[in-house]
C-alpha cells in the first residue's frame, strides 16, 4: 500500500548508514538522482492567463526546460530552471497584481480617464 | 520501502506540521477573496464596466496577449455562457480545470494519490505543449 503511493525518485540502494544529502547532488557522479524540482507550470499558466503580460510566458517556457533538463539527468541545470520559473511567474503575479491595485484606486479616485487618454494616445485605439 | 525512502516521508511529514495552521489560516483566506472577487465577476459585466483593469500589453501594443479577454471569459462562464467564454478567450476555459487539478496535486496531496497522473498532465512533454499552445494562440488571435 505504501510503497504504491511512494514514488520517484528511484533511490538505488546504498549500503550502510548512508545519510541521504537533500539535493544537488554535487562532486561523486549521479548516485542518487535528486528529487525532481517543482516545476511551476500551472502557477505560471495562471499568471499568464489571469494577468500579467509576457512574463508568466517565461514562467512557462522555464517550466518546459526543468523537467526536459532533469530527466536528461542535469539535476542542477533544472534545479536552476526551477528556481528561475518561481521567480518569473513571482514577477509576473506582482507586476499584475500593482497594475490592477493601480488601476482600481485611479478608477476609484476618478483619474483612471486621464490614464487611458495617454496610454491610447501612445498606441492604437483599439478598444477590449 | 527501504530507509532511505522512510527518511524522505518523515522530514516531509515534519515540515507540513510546523505550518499547519498558518496555511490553513491562508487557505480561508485566499477563499475568502476568492468568493468576493467571483462575486464581482458575476454581478458586473467587464465588458461594460470600467471598473475592470484593461490589458497594458493591448493598450501599448494594439495586440491581444494570451490573456485578454479572461476577464470577460470568467463573467460568462460564471453565467454558464460557454459559447461567450470561448469567443473571449478561448485558452481560459480548458486553462481552468487543468489550474484546479494542479491545485489539488500540489496542496491536497494529489501528488502522493496520483504520482503518474502529475508526470503525465505537468511533466515535461506538457509542458512544451502548454508553451506550443500559448505561442500558437497568442499568434492566431492576433492574425484571424
Amino acid at each position: 500500500m505504501e510503497d504504491n503511493n511512494f514514488t520517484p525518485p528511484p533511490v538505488p540502494p546504498v549500503d550502510g548508514l548512508g545519510g541521504w544529502q537533500a539535493p544537488p547532488v554535487r562532486d561523486t557522479s549521479d548516485d542518487i538522482p535528486p528529487l525532481k524540482p517543482n516545476n511551476w507550470l500551472w502557477q505560471s499558466i495562471v499568471a499568464t492567463i489571469l494577468c500579467c503580460l509576457v512574463f508568466g510566458v517565461v514562467g512557462i517556457i522555464y517550466a518546459a526546460k526543468v523537467d526536459s533538463l532533469y530527466y536528461k539527468g542535469q539535476y542542477e541545470e533544472a534545479e536552476r530552471a526551477a528556481k528561475r520559473a518561481k521567480i518569473w511567474t513571482l514577477i509576473a503575479v506582482v507586476v499584475g497584481v500593482v497594475y490592477i491595485a493601480v488601476s482600481l484606486s485611479l478608477y476609484l479616485t476618478g483619474n483612471l480617464e486621464g490614464l487611458q487618454e495617454l496610454i491610447e494616445e501612445s498606441a492604437s485605439g483599439y478598444n477590449f | 520501502m527501504n530507509r532511505l525512502s522512510c527518511e524522505y516521508v518523515q522530514s516531509e511529514v515534519v515540515t507540513i506540521r510546523v505550518g499547519r495552521g498558518a496555511k490553513i489560516g491562508l487557505g480561508i483566506a485566499i477563499a475568502i477573496v476568492a468568493v468576493g472577487v467571483l462575486f464581482v465577476f458575476y454581478t458586473l459585466d467587464p465588458g461594460e464596466q470600467p471598473i475592470f483593469p484593461r490589458c497594458p500589453f493591448l493598450l501599448l501594443t494594439g495586440y491581444e496577449c494570451p490573456g485578454c479577454g479572461s476577464q470577460r471569459a470568467i463573467h460568462s462562464l460564471l453565467h454558464f455562457d460557454f459559447k461567450a467564454a470561448f469567443r473571449s478567450n478561448a485558452l481560459m476555459v480548458p486553462a481552468i480545470p487543468y489550474i484546479l487539478v494542479g491545485i489539488y496535486l500540489q496542496y491536497f496531496g494529489g501528488s502522493r494519490r496520483h504520482p503518474k497522473v502529475e508526470k503525465i498532465l505537468y511533466g515535461r512533454w506538457s509542458a512544451l505543449t502548454v508553451l506550443v499552445l500559448v505561442f500558437a494562440f497568442w499568434i492566431g488571435r492576433n492574425l484571424f
